[in-house]
């Protein structure tokens, strides 16, 4: 147990606190107590008889009471049980000493509220520390910190508090006397000599042991399960490949059949075989001819037999339908179209002269401002209505032109101040620029050489004919057109060539004109075609017209030429076949004054007066007078050489040539003026009229004579001129121009322009009727003639003979 | 004694108590790995019990392994560097289905 050790604690208390604080300091357990003290608890009778009555005889100060061992012997002899003392009976019958001290636990620290000291040492110590602690106390009264040394403590004798148990237990100690073995050995089997070798693991058959290793199911782990990934690529292969160029070449085969050598054909040409078969079947092969020729074996009879029907829906409308219409706002404005010419090889393309819509008066009070208004032929194509194609410029207003029938690329137009001019187109008609390319004539003839009046007709000779300077027609072997026929108003028919003058070459001229031969300027880009006859032209030909009965000319209008064409082709069978001046013979027609309408037919030759020597023409064979106004056409039907269509005035008249008694028809007058006509193409029966109010009447001669089959309006003025044209076999179409400047495209209907089946024989049938019917006409003329004479005679002679009677 | 021919007698008569008492500890066992440490000790003390029973002068050795049976190999081998004549070993290997077992006696002979 401890020993008085050095007061650490910082709480200040007096006696019983000291005393507490120490005591369990020096206690071990925390429940437990010293040996040598033994808490007990006395009750208040015990305190009462032993004067240790708490608060009252020990206090907290005093807690000290010291208790004689006699007195408690007696209180337990006395009290036996219930005395407080009889658990430590024997301890205290044991205390060596008289007196016990007995101390107040005030503060029960072990656990009762007395405890009784056993020992005298300890009795000691608890009186006398406390006075010794009484005394330290007094000294110490300020906290002070824990080094408080004893300095002047002495040395106590030690105290066990029970401490040295432990150290006991741990430590060593000899739990038992120690054994002691001796061993010994012989002495001389120390120190024997060994004999040691080797045993290795091979030699015995137990050296080495080994478990071999097998497959062990139970220790073998299958996988059942395992994460893998997988990927899918295309398969992916790159190749390549190289074509072996070669060059190309051109190749070409041609085939011919197989035939026999030139020697083979002669052979087999002369061999007996054939000339045998040859004469045995010539006979037969004539008589087959023969027949062929006599019928024709191949004539379908059924087919013959009725017209063709087809479009039959088609024929129920008649009607000319508009196909198109060109009119330009610049060009045609206040203008009249007076001739129309369809381009004979560009398809859809058509030629307009127009002029001012003027009289004669009007003419001449406005001609200032006329001359700087350009004349000009427009062209039209169908391709576009609006713009024409290309546009000639005239010198004057051109009121008749053509289209050379051998080169379409030259046009003859005659003025309307008597110049012909000839305008050339080099240019093709296909492109079509924005502005309307212009082009200027060629050559124009001089004023004085042509004529005085404005030319109102002009045509080309056929490309087979040619006229000398006599006025001897030659035949021309070029086969191209190089000359023209014009006439006018001024009694003239003249005759043009567009060739260049040669036979008027010299030898000075020849060189005159090689000088001349430099290359003019063309200030007009025009090309230099025909520049030989520009302002130089002179008519080859003039021809007069003396009136047959008086004395004066004819002032014609309107030519048309019989033409005989001899053929050419077959050349070398053929001789030079000169046709003679009687085939040429032209038809004019003429008018004296506006009123009249004159037809006269005369040929052209001119005849050598053998008095003078002089040139002049013969005078016409005949004329008539049929129409009431100007005859303004004259036309041939293009599939009756001799028919000749006139129209003027109020009628129309058609004619055959060498019937001289008159007009084969004659129609009825109209309610208007007819002002044009014009055979159909493609139908021998059928006419087209123009009137003066715009309408356009079609003839079919075939089906009525008295009035036209139909009539159509075209337009609100009068028309200027009809012509007809056929594209292709489905389109016919007709252009009608009309007094205002519009030019109108019509397309013909399938019933006027497919010929009905033999219409061409109806139709020369019908002339022929006609032709006899005139004739008789004329026996019957003269035969009333001479019965009317004979009657008169007859009258006279009996009134004589009554007078004579 | 005849050190050689005792020897080999003593050889295979031990062999066969060892292998008595090999069966005897773990021969109706399965392998388990928690008691496996005591058989091992069991069967080495039983061993040399028996050997020295036979109260030969001799030192004896004895070791004892056991073996799970997983299909895996096992090798030994052991070498000796004694007197031939008098000194001896002798090894046992014993299996059942689960286990090897493998005891391997020295005997190395006292000087009396």
């Amino acid at each position: 147990m401890s020993t008085k050790r050095p007061k650490s604690t910082t709480t200040t208390s007096k006696g019983k606190d000291k005393k507490a604080d120490e005591s369990s300091a020096g206690s071990v357990a925390g429940s437990g107590h010293p040996n040598d003290i033994l808490p007990l608890t006395l009750t208040s009778a015990t305190q009462e008889l032993f004067g240790c009555r708490c608060d009252e005889d020990v206090t907290g100060d005093n807690p000290y009471k010291i208790l004689r061992k006699e007195d408690i012997v007696q209180d337990m002899r006395m009290r036996a049980a219930v005395s407080d003392f009889s658990p430590m009976k024997q301890l205290v019958l044991d205390y060596p000493e008289d007196e016990l001290l007995l101390v107040y636990d005030r503060d029960f620290i072990y656990g009762s509220s007395f405890y009784l000291v056993l020992t005298a040492d300890a009795k000691e110590r608890h009186l006398k520390p406390v006075v010794a602690l009484g005394v330290e106390v007094a000294l110490e009264r300020e906290p002070s910190e824990v080094f408080a040394t004893q300095k002047t403590s002495e040395p106590q004798p030690w105290i066990s508090l029970g401490s040295e148990q432990e150290i006991e237990e741990e430590s060593v100690t000899d739990s038992r006397p120690r054994l002691k073995y001796r061993i010994s050995r012989v002495r001389r089997e120390f120190g024997a000599p060994i004999f040691f070798s080797d045993r290795n693991a091979m030699e015995t058959k137990d050296g080495f042991i080994e478990c071999t290793p097998y497959q062990d199911k139970n220790f073998s782990l299958k996988q059942m399960e395992r994460h893998t990934g997988v990927q899918t690529i295309p398969n992916l292969k790159s190749s390549s490949t190289q074509t072996q160029w070669t060059y190309p070449r051109s190749m070409c085969t041609q085939y011919e059949p197989r035939e026999f050598s030139e020697e083979k054909k002669e052979n087999c040409l002369q061999s007996e075989k054939l000339k045998n078969f040859v004469n045995s079947v010539a006979s037969r092969f004539e008589m087959a001819i023969q027949q062929n020729e006599i019928m024709d074996v191949f004539f379908d009879d059924w087919k013959a037999l009725s017209e063709e029907d087809s479009g039959y829906g088609r024929k129920a409308d008649p009607h000319l339908k508009e196909y198109q219409s060109f009119t330009d706002l610049h060009f045609s404005k206040e203008k009249t179209i007076s001739n129309i010419n369809w381009h004979p090889t560009i398809n859809g393309v058509i030629a307009v002269a127009v002029t001012e819509r003027l009289s004669f008066e009007d003419r001449i009070n406005g001609s200032t401002k006329l001359l700087l208004n350009p004349s000009l032929i427009l062209f039209w194509s169908f391709s576009d209505p609006i713009n024409p194609q290309l546009l000639l410029e005239c010198p004057d207003d051109v009121f008749s032109f053509e289209f050379c029938p051998s080169d379409p690329n030259i046009i003859v137009g005659g003025c309307m101040n008597g110049q012909v001019l000839t305008p050339s187109l080099s240019l093709s008609l296909s492109f079509s620029l924005n502005e309307t390319p212009v082009v200027r004539y060629c050559a124009v003839s001089g004023i004085e050489n042509g004529h005085k009046a404005p030319i109102t007709d002009i045509q080309w000779l056929p490309g087979t004919f040619e006229v000398s300077r006599m006025g001897v027609p030659m035949e021309n072997k070029n086969g191209i057109c190089v000359q023209i026929v014009t006439c006018a108003p001024d009694c003239c028919v003249m005759f043009w060539d567009i060739r260049a003058p040669r036979v008027l070459q010299t030898m000075a001229d020849q060189r005159k004109q090689k000088v001349e031969e430099k290359p003019l300027e063309n200030p007009h880009g025009v090309p230099n075609t025909f520049k030989h006859l520009d302002l130089t032209w002179k008519p080859l030909i003039r021809v007069s017209l003396p009136k047959i009965d008086t004395s004066g000319e004819y002032s014609p209008l309107k030519i048309s030429l019989r033409d005989n064409t001899c053929d050419n082709h077959t050349g070398s069978n053929a001789g030079e076949y000169l046709p003679s001046s009687s085939t040429l013979q032209l038809v004019l027609s003429t008018t004296f004054c506006p009123q009249d309408g004159e037809l006269v037919y005369t040929d052209w030759k001119l005849e050598k007066d053998n008095d003078s020597g002089r040139l002049f023409s013969a005078k016409p064979s005949h004329r008539f007078i049929i129409h009431d106004g100007q005859v303004n056409t004259v036309r041939r039907s293009p599939f009756f050489k001799d028919i000749i269509l006139t129209v003027g005035g109020w009628t129309f008249a058609i004619w055959k040539e060498g019937v001289t008694n008159g007009p084969i028809i004659q129609s009825s007058c109209s309610q208007k003026k007819c002002t044009v006509g014009y055979w159909s193409q493609s139908r021998p029966a059928v006419l087209f009229i123009g009137k003066e109010d715009g309408n356009i009447d079609v003839w079919d001669l075939l089906e009525k004579t008295h009035e036209p089959s139909q009539t159509q309006n075209i337009t609100a003025t009068q028309i200027t001129c009809i012509k007809p044209w056929i594209v292709s076999s489905k389109q016919h179409l007709l252009a009608v121009s009309d007094h205002l400047g519009t030019l109108h495209i019509l397309e013909i209907p399938w019933t006027l322009r497919s010929p009905s089946s033999n219409e061409k024989l109806s139709m020369s049938k019908y002339f022929e009727k006609e032709v006899d019917r005139l004739v008789y006409f004329e026996k019957r003329r003269e035969m009333r003639a001479k019965e009317k004479k004979d009657y008169e005679a007859e009258e006279l002679r009996k009134k004589t003979v009554r007078y004579s009677i | 004694m005849p050190k050689g021919a005792s020897l080999f007698r003593c050889v295979s008569v031990s062999k066969l108590s060892v292998l008595q008492c090999i069966q005897s500890i773990i021969g109706e066992e399965s392998y388990r790995q928690d008691t496996v440490n005591q058989w091992t000790a069991k069967i080495v003390e039983q061993a040399l019990t028996l050997l020295v029973k036979q109260t030969k002068s001799y030192k004896y050795i004895v070791s004892c392994a056991v073996m799970q049976k997983s299909g895996a190999g096992l090798h030994t081998a052991n070498s000796c560097y004694w007197d031939t004549v008098t000194d001896g070993s002798c090894t046992v290997k014993w299996e059942n289905r689960t286990m090897y077992c493998v005891v391997s006696v020295f005997a190395v002979a006292l000087t009396p």
